[in-house]
Formats: structure tokens, C-alpha cells, sequence
């Protein structure tokens, strides 16, 4: 069922046997695996069904790092969670990501990708997304009548995106979760403090609010804290009733390896060899096996080798074939006496494309190859060149971190503040990135990159943002001086604390993080199920 | 952000196809020549002539960097036709990272000297 803690009386005392703070894509897969199971679970969300102003200023904090979106921008505080905004691309973390980089310093995943396997299988359906195909590129991109770059034995490859409707967890498994006797959903329901017994090892509540509603508490066997990759760091640290600098803190290391994935829109050019590319998977995809799907650009090993990851997204620039389409619609439709569709337009695309058309025009009356009236033409081919966009993985960084503000919200909670920080290697991935793009096109013959900044230099020659995703504030390490939990995502030294979501991820690849965090998600809920078989 | 004109793109796009278009055969027992591999030697020249501006030490005197082209054609193991090899050294540039920059296009150092080549070859 889901209710509305605003209906609460003040002081409520609630208990369940599970309590999953947060239902976002992480509390809910976790809440729909334990539904109609003899476990009471129960939910707190802090919002509603809907987006509400006040809530979500709940989210808002401080940027005191390198430039980044306002804090309440990126994530959403109501029921569902960010996937109420989320663009649905999807992609599991690769086995390189998992595995010790020589350079890479720091890297903590306790188990390899096999571990996660089954488990992004059943992500798969969660996200309502096709078959788990992400390895076998090519078998995809042969059902697809898409052909690949020759990238073979080289330092890139074409890697798999699946693309989700988006699924919008809130109202796609809402109802479920309301049919569920088992389950209750609490609306409007905020934590502002986990609790423990004196010693620290055991959660014994939890501290709950309403904005300008009651105050109650929740006791449970145990606790999964759910709420994103920045929220879930500061409800720890917010918690320092027992543990000063906050729970599972006693070590330093929540909040810090901060990380996003670094991302530069039209970074480069690349203009296509002879008569152009045909890469509809690398221009923009299609719907195959029933569900949309595109390739990026993506470095294998030998490309990483020992740095970060990164991908590059193409987007194919049209612009010397509109023209000529353009000329040919209109000649088409004066043979037969008709006036052309979109005549306005057309003249347009002529006009702006002049250079391009008169060498058409020049090689249909005079039967040349050459363009008498423009500097050059360009190949025939489908796709001439495309803008570059890039995702890179930066390295874990204990000075990226996520810390409180001195300001308070509306619940009297100190804010939360962002160190966005970035280093001299992930500048050094960067380069690599833009040298191993243009090797392997040259390389293949596929053509050649314009890039206007030195790839080698030191400086960052451009404006970069992050990707709104949050990562590695309570990273998974098997030693609690590396980590904040451990590799079954229990917070080290509390017996009954349990962290979902991308907060945990100690690096982060270049795949989008929502389809891993299900997968988390659905390994912890299966942990959970035997704990309480 | 990036955002080269239209014509700009076009053009360079252009001249760098020419690039991988060797495609005049040479008359049986004519020495090959570089610059007849060249599709579009004029396009070719306005490559090298950027290359120039920017880095002048590319330059030089023309009977030198003929040579030392020849001399690094010779030294490909491969007896096939000029513009074979030519495009094996092209490969073989961008596979060891031997890339030059020239107004921000990554080229191989070979194009890049070929190109300067038809430049010099052409004033």
C-alpha cells in the first residue's frame, strides 16, 4: 500500500522487518524483489507522487569544486526518483572495470563482472530493455544490417548502448508495490538521522520528519539506504549522534571518490575518408530485437591501457547532403508538373548548401568531377563527417568529495556540499582519448580528426560538465580503510546497514550507471532474502 | 566548443579525401613519382602550405624531402606500386601515434610531408 506520512500522528512509532530509505531505481527494485514475501517492507520516500517545489529545494547544496549543475537540478525527490528524468541509456559496466589498472590507483571492486552477470540479466527486464547482447557486438550489429568499423585488433571498438523508454520506476512498479500486502510506501517521509546503539554496530532507528508535519521513528531489523549518489553520503554524515563524524565514518571515507563521468559536447570533428561513412549503429541506431539501440566509440584494453575509460558518441553531420536532396525534390516534382513539398524550405537548404549543389549541378551538365565554383567538394558518400561528443571516466580521487555545508533546509539538516575535483591523470585520459580516436581512424582508413586544442597539452582546452552521474561516496571496498561498504554492500562495522545505488560503485567506467545500480540492487535484495530466510 | 564553418569543413574534408586517392598509375618503366600519387595536388599544396605556416621547420629545400620520402618508401618491405606503400606508411604513421597537427587536423606524417612536398614543389 502506499500512504502519506503527512497522516502520521506527531511521535508514530513504525516497524517493519526491512526499511528501504529511498525509492528511486535502487529502493524499489530492492521492494519489489521482497513484495509478497513473508518480510514486512517498509519504504520512506521523501516526496510525493509528484514533483514538489519545496521538497525538492531539499536537495540544494553547495558547488564549492570545479563547475557543476546547481545540486537540485540533477536528481528529483519524489516517488521514482531520478528516474523520473532519466534518459534511459544502458549499458553494463565492462570486465576491464572491475579488474586492478596498473596506474589507475586505488580501484576496490571485490569481485569481477561474473559475479554481476546474472544479475544484469535480470536487470535487463527491469529496465525494459532487450536481451543481455552487450559482449557480442557483432552479432547485434549483423541483426541490425549494421556495419562496423574495422576497428579489429586495435585500440577502439563500436560498443552497445540499449536505450530504456525511459522506465519510470515510480509509475511502472508503483501499483505493484501498492498491491503488495506486504509492502508499505510512506509519502512525504524524510530520515533525518539513522541511529545506533551506543556502540555504534547496530541501527536501532530511524529519525523521520514531515515538512511542517509530524515527527516519527522506524525500527527495523534492517536498514537499506537507497537515496542516490550524493544523499546517501550525507545522511550518513548527518548521522553523528553515536559516531561524531557520522556512521560508517570512523575511517574518513564517506563522501570522498567522489566521481562523475566528464563530459565535452562537439569536442572534435571527424571528416569521413573517400565518399563518407555508413554507420547507422554509430549515427544515432535503431529499434532492433525491440528495443532501441546505438554504438559508441569505446577504447578496449590496449586503448586504456591503465587509464580511464571514455566513449565517444557520434552525430553525424548531414549538412552537404541537404542541398543536394533538396535540388532533387524540387527537380523531381517539376518533371511531373508539381509544385514540391516544403518549396520554401528546399530553396533554403539550396541557398545554404550553394557550394555543394553547384558541383552537382557541374558534374550532371559537363560530366565533371571537379567543382568550378566552390573551394572543394565534398565525397558523395552518406555521411561526410560528425561532431564528437565525449564521456570519460575520471580516476577515484579522495579529495572529490561530498561534505555538509554550514547552511540548513527546511528540516534544520545542514546542506550538502560538493568538491568536484579532477586530476592531472584524468587531463592525461583525456589526451589519450583524442590520440586513440584519431590513430584508429586513420589507422582504418575511416578518416581523419580535427581536434583544435594540443590532445598532449596540460591544461583542459575546453568547458566540461559532469553527467549527472553521482558516484563513489560510500565505494565497496573489502578494507574498511578503503571503503564504506562491503562487497555485500553492508556499511562496514554496522551489523544492519545496508547502502543501494550508484554510491557504491568504487570506479565507473564509461556505461551509464542506472542498469548496474538495478543490478546492485537485485544482488543485495537477494542477499537480504536470505538474510531473512 | 568546436564549431568549424561549413566551407571550412568541406573544404578540408575535400582535400584530405584526395589524400588516400592515389590513383595514377604510372606508364610501365616511368619512375613512380610522390606527387602524381596525389589525387588533387593542389589540394594537397593548401595542406602543406598550412603546415608550413605553422611549423616552418617542416620545410626546407625540396630535393631533401623528396629524398627522404623516397628513402622512406624504399624502406617499407613491400615491392607493390607506390601508392600502395605510400598508404601502408599512412597506416603505419597513425598506428605508431606519428601524428602531426595541422590547423587541428590529426594527419600522419607522411601526409604531412607529402603535402608539404606538393607546397614547395608548387611555388
Amino acid at each position: 500500500m502506499i500512504l502519506d506520512a503527512r497522516d502520521l500522528p506527531d511521535g508514530e512509532h513504525l516497524a517493519a522487518d526491512l526499511c528501504i530509505i529511498g525509492a528511486g531505481a535502487a529502493g524499489i527494485t530492492i521492494a519489489r524483489e521482497l513484495a509478497e514475501s513473508e518480510v514486512s517492507v517498509l519504504v520512506l520516500e521523501s516526496g510525493g507522487l509528484d514533483y514538489d517545489e519545496r521538497t525538492q529545494a531539499l536537495y540544494q547544496g553547495e558547488n564549492v569544486g570545479l563547475p557543476y549543475d546547481d545540486l537540485d537540478v540533477p536528481r528529483l525527490r519524489y516517488f521514482g526518483g531520478t528516474t523520473n528524468h532519466w534518459a534511459g541509456w544502458c549499458r553494463p559496466l565492462d570486465p576491464i572495470d572491475f579488474a586492478p589498472r596498473p596506474g589507475f590507483r586505488e580501484v576496490g571492486w571485490p569481485f569481477g563482472r561474473a559475479e554481476i552477470d546474472p544479475f544484469y540479466r535480470r536487470a535487463q527486464p527491469v529496465c525494459q530493455l532487450g536481451p543481455f547482447a552487450y559482449d557480442d557486438v557483432a552479432a547485434w550489429a549483423r541483426g541490425a544490417h549494421w556495419p562496423l568499423p574495422p576497428f579489429e585488433g586495435g585500440a577502439l571498438r563500436s560498443a552497445l548502448f540499449q536505450v530504456s523508454p525511459p522506465t519510470r520506476f515510480g509509475e511502472v512498479y508503483g501499483p505493484e508495490l501498492k498491491r503488495a500486502g506486504n509492502v508499505t510506501v510512506q509519502l512525504n517521509a524524510n530520515v533525518v538521522q539513522i541511529r545506533t546503539d551506543e556502540a555504534g554496530g547496530t541501527v536501532m532507528e530511524l529519525a523521520c520528519r514531515v515538512l511542517d508535519g509530524p515527527a516519527f521513528t522506524v525500527a527495523a531489523r534492517h536498514v537499506v539506504l537507497a537515496t542516490g549518489g550524493l544523499e546517501n553520503a550525507r545522511i550518513l554524515l548527518l548521522s553523528d549522534q553515536t559516531a561524531p563524524t557520522g556512521l560508517g565514518n570512523g575511517r574518513d571515507q564517506v563522501g570522498r571518490y567522489f566521481m562523475d563521468h566528464v563530459w565535452f559536447e562537439t569536442l572534435a570533428y571527424v571528416a569521413f575518408s573517400g565518399a563518407g561513412a555508413d554507420l547507422p549503429g554509430h549515427f544515432g541506431g535503431a529499434v532492433h530485437q525491440g528495443v532501441p539501440s546505438f554504438l559508441a566509440l569505446a577504447p578496449t584494453p590496449k586503448g586504456i591501457d591503465g587509464g580511464g575509460a571514455f566513449r565517444f558518441v557520434l552525430r553525424p553531420n548531414y549538412v552537404s547532403r541537404r542541398g543536394t536532396d533538396s535540388l532533387k525534390a524540387v527537380a523531381g516534382a517539376f518533371k511531373r508538373l508539381a509544385w514540391p513539398d516544403d518549396f520554401a524550405g528546399h530553396i533554403a537548404n539550396i541557398i545554404d548548401d550553394a557550394d555543394v549543389v553547384a558541383g552537382a549541378i557541374y558534374k550532371n551538365l559537363f560530366g565533371g568531377s571537379r567543382n568550378p565554383f566552390a573551394e572543394a567538394a565534398p565525397g558523395a558518400g552518406p555521411v561526410p563527417g560528425a561532431y564528437l561528443d565525449l564521456n570519460l571516466e575520471q580516476q577515484p580521487n579522495p579529495d572529490s568529495r561530498v561534505g555538509l555545508a554550514r547552511r540548513t533546509d527546511a528540516l534544520g539538516q545542514r546542506r550538502i556540499q560538493l568538491d568536484w575535483r579532477l586530476t592531472d591523470r584524468d587531463r592525461r585520459t583525456f589526451g589519450r582519448a583524442v590520440q586513440v580516436l584519431a590513430r584508429e581512424l586513420g589507422r582504418t582508413g575511416l578518416g581523419r580528426v580535427k581536434a583544435d586544442f594540443d590532445p598532449a597539452g596540460d591544461d583542459w582546452p575546453m568547458a566540461f560538465t559532469g553527467s549527472r552521474h553521482h558516484m563513489g561516496t560510500t565505494r565497496m571496498h573489502t578494507e574498511p580503510g578503503q571503503g564504506v561498504v562491503d562487497a555485500d554492500c553492508r556499511v562496514h562495522g554496522i551489523s544492519n546497514l545496508f547502502i543501494a545505488g550508484s554510491s557504491i560503485f568504487p570506479t565507473s567506467g564509461f556505461a551509464n550507471p542506472t542498469l548496474t545500480i538495478v543490478a546492485l540492487s537485485l544482488r543485495l535484495a537477494d542477499h537480504l532474502k536470505r538474510l531473512f530466510a | 566548443m568546436i564549431r568549424p564553418s561549413r566551407r571550412f569543413v568541406l573544404g578540408w574534408a575535400a582535400a584530405l579525401a584526395t589524400l588516400a586517392i592515389f590513383r595514377h598509375p604510372r606508364a610501365a618503366g616511368q619512375p613512380e613519382d610522390l606527387l602524381a600519387c596525389l589525387g588533387d595536388r593542389r589540394a594537397a599544396a593548401r595542406i602543406g602550405r598550412a603546415a608550413l605556416a605553422e611549423r616552418p621547420e617542416l620545410g626546407g629545400d625540396v630535393g631533401a624531402l623528396r629524398h627522404a620520402l623516397d628513402r622512406a618508401v624504399a624502406a617499407v618491405g613491400d615491392t607493390g606500386p607506390l601508392r600502395r606503400r605510400l598508404g601502408r606508411m599512412v597506416r603505419d604513421d597513425f598506428s605508431a601515434g606519428r601524428i602531426e597537427r595541422v590547423q587541428g587536423w590529426m594527419l600522419s606524417e607522411t601526409e604531412t610531408r607529402l603535402c608539404v612536398l606538393a607546397a614547395l614543389s608548387a611555388t
